[in-house]
């Protein structure tokens, strides 16, 4: 799409967008499209750690420290939760700073294992120290408020997390757009060359999981005030998981676009299906190895190689004969 | 013909990087590929020893097809690549890289004694077997690379710049050695940007220009060549 | 903290250790050799001690049988994972990653369906302490040290043989080991059947001591993590050195801080990774692109 086509279609997505609430007029699916919206801000943050070819199995850990941190400092102290919102994101991306300038140094494997394990920790922390809640959680969180306005229902909510994703998107475009971007998009593409060509690999991917972690810090503050209630076991390993299946399904090297479309069907698909809660994880991992082994490219691939079964076979002769073989 | 290429073609993706390439060489000779960077030489090594498919053409060893055959397959009918930069097992010692070329061999007696010949071929070799490869140098790794080779017994070798980033004199070495093992009845395909020590030991020559064959001929004739002086021979 | 206390932690944190070197070496094996992130390993172990469980505790087969199946059966599913599944993603290192993860997901889910959340406890193959002084030592715990032990001098002795080195081999270079003759499909397998048989080894050791429940796979696997983290990716001593110093940070973190541990552990690791970014004894490993 060229960028002159972009505005008309963004316009029009945008009022869509505004009046969605009074289309659907049901507080279940709105409910649903605010998760959507929460995922996709995970997702991103996933992308943009995979732009330059981290994977990040922590996301739901990142996402954890906002919620707890906004929670933390609105019930035990007077802070309005519209400080709490961006101390979030900070927090997050503290502690982000903090781990992966650590394992960065010993390369993305180790970024990968340590992303994992510190989601982990921060999981069991927060359930077996006493002071952050324990497993039975923290109830009775105040919802966010402007004067006597509160963030109750779902259609403010809806608004509410529509504003973070589409500051989101912006902050990203503008990103990937910048000069920051554009290291970003050569080290993905070959970290040999970009370090030729003089980027400190290390900096850049270190800024891309501080600020890939400081959004998802800032939608755990909203997710903690939408839910009224924080279990630590609903930032489990799975959940992660679940980040970077939508950012898979949509399309990897779909930065932006890629996991809302992996979250919008994905969040939706089951509720449809009517899964038992037990079976859903067998199903959706059966789901990710298909993906993997036939769509490798994601939705967003299918348009630019449609006979994609020709070219999977295809390339399977021509390869090297030493690719997993 | 010891070993018969017929109309090869390879691709990189969709990159051609073999164009309908035909070369033969008969039993106990040494023929030699030159050609600038990039212009297909390792990657018709690479498609003899089976570690590249090629799209379409024939490769014939011994009058039986090889294209296709697993890599393990190819070295049991005889043929051995020394690699491009050497790539020797460089945390393994130097003993067991040279047990790893005679992996396929049972007989125990006949390891012994080559390893022995090697050793006497290859001092160095010997007083260096507890090391590890890594640890050796550049011209002490080809000669690891090409002694392990040579533990698989093979009938035809092929070899990749034996003597990339070595010295002036150990290339006149290198040459020697290749001679050496020529005159034991191995048959050698070459790689080399070092045009004139290849053309000088080599019985026939082929000259490489972007994945196609430009000429062809024995060696002296291509060193008197003008076109072949001016691009590898240094005017 | 007293002499019997402190012998006490001293022995559950070899104990624990030993288990995590085991899985941790099968773990490193097929990640240095395949370079495959293999996050079924965790898995593979609680359903080793399942299959030792019901071998055991359903059939009334002498524990010996348990081990073998346990063995026998791990080795199997990761073949089967490696041959079924794995050979087909062409997309990358991380889509192998995300298949692996998949598997897992669907051997816990299937176990926590049939087994429940509740610990199954099998009876214990050996009872009885032995006693020093004030010093008390159990003998399920001293029998794990000495069987984890056996099994990575074993492991250490079988990478000494001919097969062993091709592994070796073909972990450093795949091609050139293929040039040599080593037909790298035939290791694969075996290189898998040896890392997942290792963690089903694992899992029947565990069960007579602490039980088996569907979740503790992936409380290992975290574990194991952190073992190869700290013990440098792909190297093997790293990994068995590492195992053990986290076994007994483990055992007497818990008895020193408690719930805090965790967290400590974590910390503990960050200036190990920064001051030695490829772990105490490896290299920094890539990913393959
Ligand atoms: N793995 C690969 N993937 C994609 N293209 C490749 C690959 N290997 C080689 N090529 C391309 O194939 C062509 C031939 O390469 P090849 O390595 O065979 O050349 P060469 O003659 O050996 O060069 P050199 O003298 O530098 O070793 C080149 O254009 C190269 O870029
Ligand atoms: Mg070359």
């Amino acid at each position: 799409m060229k960028a002159g086509n972009k505005i008309p279609f963004m316009t029009i997505a945008l009022i869509l967008l505004l009046l969605l609430p009074f289309i659907i007029r049901s507080n279940y699916i709105l409910h649903l499209i605010i998760y959507v919206a929460i995922y996709s801000i995970l997702g991103m943050g996933f992308s943009m750690m995979w732009k330059n070819r981290l994977i990040s199995c922590g996301q739901a850990g990142f996402f954890a420290v906002g919620a707890y941190t906004s929670t933390l400092l609105v019930t035990r102290t007077d802070l309005s939760f519209w400080w709490t919102l961006p101390l979030s994101g900070i927090a997050s991306a503290f502690f982000a700073f903090i781990i992966f300038s650590a394992a960065l140094r010993a390369g993305p494997l180790v970024f990968f294992g340590m992303s994992l394990v510190s989601s982990f920790i921060i999981m069991e922390v927060l359930g077996t120290v006493e002071f952050f809640g324990g497993w039975e959680g923290i109830l009775d969180i105040p919802s966010a408020s402007i004067g006597s306005f509160f963030f109750y229902g779902k259609i403010s909510n809806y608004y509410f997390v529509m504003i973070l994703l589409i500051l989101n998107i912006v902050v990203f475009y503008a990103l990937y757009k910048s000069r920051i971007g554009r290291a970003w998009t050569a080290i993905g593409s070959s970290v040999s060359l970009a370090e030729a060509q003089g980027i400190n690999v290390y900096r850049y991917r270190l800024a891309a999981s501080t600020i890939a972690c400081f959004f998802a810090g800032v939608v755990g503050a909203f997710y903690a005030q939408y839910q009224n209630l924080l279990v630590p076991n609903s930032f489990s390993f799975q959940l992660s998981i679940y980040v970077q299946m939508y950012a898979l399904l949509g399309g990897l090297s779909h930065f932006i676009a890629g996991p809302i479309i992996g979250a919008g069907i994905m969040v939706f698909l089951p509720e449809y299906l009517r899964v038992a809660n037990e079976y859903q994880p067998i199903y959706f991992s059966i789901l990710i190895i298909l993906i993997v082994i036939f769509l490798p490219g994601g939705i967003l691939s299918i348009p630019q190689r449609v006979p994609w079964l020709a070219g999977k076979f295809g390339k399977k002769k021509e390869e090297s004969v030493m690719v997993n073989e | 013909m010891l070993l018969e290429v017929k109309d090869l073609n390879v691709h990189y993706g969709k990159a051609q990087a073999i164009k309908e390439i035909s070369i033969g060489i008969e039993e106990g000779k040494i023929i030699t590929l030159i050609g600038a960077n990039g212009a297909g030489k390792t990657t018709i090594l690479r498609t003899i020893s089976g570690l590249k498919k090629p799209t379409s053409g024939e490769i014939s060893f011994e009058g039986r097809q090889i294209v296709g055959l697993s890599l393990h397959e190819i070295v049991k009918l005889g043929i051995a690549h020394v690699p491009e930069g050497r790539r020797v097992f460089a945390t393994m010692t130097v003993l067991e890289n040279l047990k790893m070329g005679a992996y396929l061999r049972k007989d125990k007696r006949g390891i012994e004694e080559d390893l022995e010949r090697l050793y006497e071929h290859f001092p160095v070799l010997k007083a260096r077997r507890a090391q590890p490869a890594g640890s050796l140098s550049g011209g002490e790794q080809q000669m690891l690379a090409t002694s392990r080779a040579l533990m698989t017994t093979p009938k035809l070798l092929l070899m990749d710049e034996p003597s990339m980033g070595l010295s002036p004199i150990l290339v006149e070495e290198v040459g020697k050695i290749i001679h050496d093992i020529n005159r034991d009845g191995i048959t050698i395909i070459l790689v080399e940007q070092n045009a004139r020590m290849a053309l000088n030991i080599a019985d026939y020559c082929y000259v490489l220009e972007v994945g196609k064959i430009s000429m062809e001929g024995i060696g002296e004739d291509l060193v008197n060549n003008e076109d072949v002086q001016k691009a590898y021979l240094g005017g | 903290m007293d002499v019997a206390l402190f012998f006490q932690c001293m022995i559950n944190g070899l104990a624990i250790g030993g288990i995590y070197a085991v899985v941790a070496s099968g773990f490193t094996l097929v990640l240095g050799t395949m370079k495959i992130f293999n996050f079924a390993q965790g898995e593979f172990y609680m359903l080793g001690a399942f299959v030792t469980f019901g071998v055991c505790e359903t059939l009334h087969l002498p524990y010996v049988f348990g081990i073998i199946a346990a063995l026998l059966a791990m080795a199997l599913l990761g073949v089967i994972l490696q041959r079924v599944i794995i050979r087909y993603t062409y997309g990358g290192f991380f889509h192998t990653v995300l298949a692996t993860i998949a598997f897992a997901t669907i051997l816990r889910q299937t176990a926590v369906i049939t087994f429940g959340k509740t610990d199954s406890f099998m009876y214990p193959v050996v009872k009885g302490r032995l006693e020093l002084g004030e010093i008390i030592l159990n003998n399920d715990k001293l029998l794990l040290i000495f069987m984890g032990i056996v099994l990575i001098i074993l492991l250490h002795y079988f990478l000494k043989l001919k097969v062993g080195k091709a592994m070796r081999a073909v972990t450093e270079d795949q091609e050139v080991a293929g040039l040599q003759g080593i037909n790298s499909r035939r290791i694969f397998i075996f290189t898998m059947a040896l890392g997942c048989g290792l963690a089903g080894i694992a899992g029947a050791l565990i069960v007579p001591v602490f039980g088996a429940t569907a979740d503790m796979g992936h409380g290992i696997f975290v574990k194991i993590l952190l073992v190869i983290i700290i013990g440098g990716m792909g190297s093997m001593p790293g990994a068995l050195l590492a195992a053990f110093i986290i076994g007994l940070i483990e055992s007497f973190g818990y008895q020193l801080i408690g719930s805090y541990n965790e967290l400590a552990l974590l910390f503990c690791m960050l200036p190990i990774l920064f001051f030695r970014p490829g772990g105490l004894l490896g290299r920094p490993l890539a990913i393959p692109e």
